[in-house]
């Protein structure tokens, strides 16, 4: 309810603080809530606030490039080996790593359950520069493309072959195929 | 079935007119509760439940709590969600033929609270009326405890969180509605979540579209502190007024002289914090916890008078948006932050004086005592000093406050000719007016004090004309004076003795000149007892008659001490002042977050800088680490804002 009363009534004079909106929902969701409010609040039509949008879906930065006015901003911070130092400070330019397991560790996670973590991280990070490397080569819209994919594949995951009659399937495929328009 | 007794009959006849409060019914010490009430009231403040004969076969279940130590027990209830109706004596219950005369003479409600012990002096407790008609609002909002009264409507669009957003702003302790809103109950539940608040239906007819009462009863006001004229425009604010002002009539019973101005404003005028921006950018409450500490306004608020205190929260919660008036706001700050002597003499001259506004709402009410009194001229007394000072002032705003400062001069000179300094807390035992001011009391204090030494004098002139050595004046209340002379010197007594009493081994007499001085005596002790109340009550209606100009003078005087406020921070943690124009720019640099900075180790806070504006930088997406001060940030920028634009 909030955020939609902010979209109705945020004008240019407003100055909009959203602060990780899409948080709690499903990932997917969360991010395709979080990147439509964005688009909104910079269409100068429509709303053209000043705005301040902290947010953990990196995939957000994309907007700088798409959308005029729109610019990145991230908040320092340093690694040290295995630790991370706060500077606090605000520059400019986004992140796009995670640092989520060295705030576990700041907060007193046992050190097995940080090194599970860390491994399980690198190797996610080896797919994910497998699909940085696809990017490049597909233009602009790349990453809704991806997250389209995804739910698409969590349809699929999600049906029973042995409950699921012709006409079911036929209506899963209408639907995937909604979803890449 | 047996008849009640009358004096049953008669509550139960008041407990039928006041269903939904429990009735604290008057008798002789002590305010009863009878039936369902004392059930009630003896579960939740924990009393023993007696009983009383009523006339019936079955005793009335009955408790009670002694009248000196009623307003903490109403307090309690009042917190616990009821209301309470209080029920006089109306007559001394010695002289009444009869039944004693009774009736309510107050409703106390959450928002009607005056009990000093449930105020909180550095914060309004408002109550609030709402009138809902179709889709559209008119909001009535009164502070009783100091007579402050605002009204609105809301005619926009998205009418129902604009109302939100006007209920955080006030946060009332209670919310009067019509029939249409109370029915409505989508709205209210959204109400009941979001506010810890009592809502009172009150019936339609109440909200009439009437004018001629308010107009001829209140001086009322636009947002410039223009006269209003176009009130066709604001019938629906008259709706909610008419709505508010019945309710206090029905609860307060009395004509309340410091109400009598009502402020106009529109919503639009205001910078519009939408209430999750209130809450999460804790600006007056915490969010945990509702307190002040952690607040913005925890580290804006240096005010040396409740006052202003409570002024400083009402502009916090209402930040301006006309570049004009801001500017004039910031000028006066500037000029109170770069002279410090001025504002120290300030100050110092504000630290004296008291809660001038609910001072008058006291007197307003009739519970004003001596000490309020002396209070409130100690307080008048500093005005010359300010007026004085505020003369030397540069800016407009500053000079605007000296034209309007009245300095009460004839109040206070009244008050300290009739008042003596250090009056006793009871106006009803004397002791109270001082000399000189009013000539019977000064010839009955001279009987009451002088009078010993007559009776002494007496003494000795009839030891000598008598010969009774011993002979001794004394007192008893029976009796009164007498001369007791022992049963050795009987002989001795003259004719003249009227004997009074005889004990074992002495008789006691009176003399015709006895008699007389006694008279002179006694009586005067209760005639000035009663002058005095008389002319403590004048005196306190002629001070009730000038109110308006008490209350201009209170509100520059809060003023100043919030501007005062202002100065003393910025120079304190190092604030400058900003640039505000309608360019559409936000441009901080080395921004701080106020309150997170006062709550870390000095000098950790790191400073950062800020540029939006309405072309190439929008929207910033801001990614970070979890705990790198994302939030922290934001809101900041959040908070500065805020604070360049409270007038
Ligand atoms: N500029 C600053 N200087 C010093 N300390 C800071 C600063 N900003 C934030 N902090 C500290 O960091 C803490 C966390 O900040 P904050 O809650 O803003 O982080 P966040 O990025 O919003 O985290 P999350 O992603 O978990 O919401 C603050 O409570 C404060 O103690
Ligand atoms: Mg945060």
């Amino acid at each position: 309810m909030e955020v939609s009363t902010i979209l109705k009534e945020a004008t240019s004079n407003s100055l909009v603080i959203l602060d990780e909106i899409g948080r709690g929902t499903s990932t997917y969701d969360g991010l395709s809530i979080a990147w439509a409010v964005a688009e909104y609040i910079a269409d100068r039509e429509k709303c053209g606030a000043k705005t301040l949008f902290a947010t953990h879906y990196h995939e957000l930065t994309e907007l700088e490039s798409k959308i005029e006015g729109v610019k990145n901003y991230s908040i320092a911070v340093k690694e040290k080996g295995e630790d991370i130092i706060f500077l606090r400070k605000i520059i400019r330019g986004g992140t796009d790593e995670s640092y989520g397991i060295h705030v576990a560790k700041l907060a007193g996670v046992p050190n097995k359950v940080v090194t599970r973590a860390n491994e399980i991280l690198k190797t996610l990070e080896r797919k994910i520069t497998v699909k940085k490397e696809d990017k490049k080569n597909v233009a602009g819209q790349l990453d809704m493309y991806n997250y389209k994919l995804a739910e698409i594949a969590h349809t699929i995951d999600k049906v029973d072959i042995n409950e699921l009659t012709p006409i079911d399937a036929l209506n899963v495929l209408v639907k995937i195929k909604e979803k890449l328009k | 079935m047996a008849e009640f007794s009358p004096m049953m009959q008669h509550y139960l006849e008041i407990k039928e007119k006041y269903s939904d409060c429990l009735v604290f019914y008057r008798l002789g010490d002590f305010y009863e509760m009878f039936f369902d009430d004392a059930v009630t009231a003896s579960r939740e403040l924990e009393l023993t439940l007696t009983g009383r004969d009523c006339g019936q076969e079955e005793r009335a279940p009955m408790c009670g709590v002694p009248y000196h130590a009623a307003d903490i027990y109403i307090s309690r209830l009042i917190t616990k969600g009821y209301k309470v109706a209080i029920c006089e004596q109306l007559e001394d219950p010695k002289k009444a033929v009869g039944i004693v005369k009774r009736d309510v003479i107050r409703v106390v409600t959450p928002g009607t609270v005056l009990e000093s012990n449930m105020l909180d002096e550095k914060k309004n407790n408002y109550i609030m009326s709402i009138y809902k008609t179709g889709l559209f609002f008119g909001i009535a909002i009164c502070d009783i405890s100091t007579g402050d009264f605002y009204a609105s409507q809301i005619k926009e669009n998205n009418n129902f969180i604009k109302l939100l957003d006007e209920i955080a702003r006030f946060t009332p302790a209670e919310i009067v509605v019509n029939e249409m809103l109370f029915d409505s109950t989508e709205e209210i539940n959204k109400i009941k979540e979001r506010f810890e608040v009592f809502i009172t239906k009150q019936k339609e007819e109440s909200f009439g579209e009437d004018l001629d009462i308010i107009s001829q009863n209140f001086t009322l006001l636009k947002d410039s502190e223009k006269p209003v004229e176009d009130y066709k425009n604001q019938l629906f604010a008259i709706c909610a007024i008419n709505g508010l002002l019945e309710y206090l009539n029905q609860t307060q019973k009395i004509k309340l002289e410091h109400i009598n101005t009502i402020h106009f404003y529109t919503i639009s005028r205001y910078m519009s914090l939408d209430m999750s921006a209130r809450r999460n950018l804790e600006i007056t409450e915490r969010m945990r916890d509702k307190g002040k500490k952690g607040t913005l306004l925890w580290v804006l608020d240096k005010t040396s008078t409740a006052m202003g205190g409570r002024h400083l929260r009402r502009w916090l919660n209402d930040p301006l948006i006309d570049v004009f008036e801001i500017k004039q706001r910031l000028e006066a700050v500037q000029e109170l932050k770069d002279n410090i002597i001025f504002r120290g003499d300030i100050i110092a001259s504000l630290k004296k004086v008291y809660d001038i506004e609910r001072l008058i709402g006291k007197i307003s009410f009739g519970n004003a005592n001596g000490r309020d009194m002396i209070s409130l001229k100690n307080s008048m007394k500093q005005l010359p000093e300010l007026k004085e000072l505020l003369s030397k002032s540069k800016c407009h705003l500053l000079k605007n406050l000296y034209l309007r400062l009245d300095e009460l001069k004839d109040m206070s000179e009244l008050i300290e000719s009739a008042i003596i300094d250090d009056p006793p807390i009871s106006v009803k035992d004397g002791g109270i007016i001082k000399q000189g001011y009013n000539q019977d009391v000064d010839r009955y204090k001279k009987a009451t004090t002088e009078g010993k030494q007559w009776i002494i004098n007496i003494e000795a002139k009839e030891k000598e004309s008598t010969g009774i050595k011993n002979m001794k004046v004394g007192f008893t209340k029976v009796f009164g004076y007498y001369l007791e002379v022992t049963k050795s010197y009987l002989s001795l007594v003259p004719e003249r003795y009227i004997r009074k009493q005889t004990l074992t081994n002495c008789e006691r007499y009176v003399t015709e000149e006895l008699k007389e001085v006694e008279n002179e005596i006694l009586g005067a002790e209760e005639k000035v007892i009663a002058l005095e109340y008389d002319l403590f009550v004048e005196l306190r209606s002629k001070i009730s008659k000038e109110i308006e100009r008490i209350q201009k003078s209170a509100y520059v005087v809060s003023t100043l001490d919030v501007l005062c406020s202002f100065a003393a921070v910025a120079e304190d943690l190092n604030y400058i002042m900003p640039i505000v124009d309608n360019s559409g720019e936000i441009d901080i640099k080395d921004g701080r977050h106020p309150v997170i900075e006062k709550m870390l180790p000095s000098g950790s806070f790191v400073q950062n800088d800020t540029y939006l504006n309405l072309e190439s930088d929008r929207l910033s997406i801001i990614t970070g680490p979890n705990m790198a001060g994302k939030s922290t940030y934001m809101r900041q920028v959040a908070l500065i804002t805020l604070m360049a634009q409270v007038r």
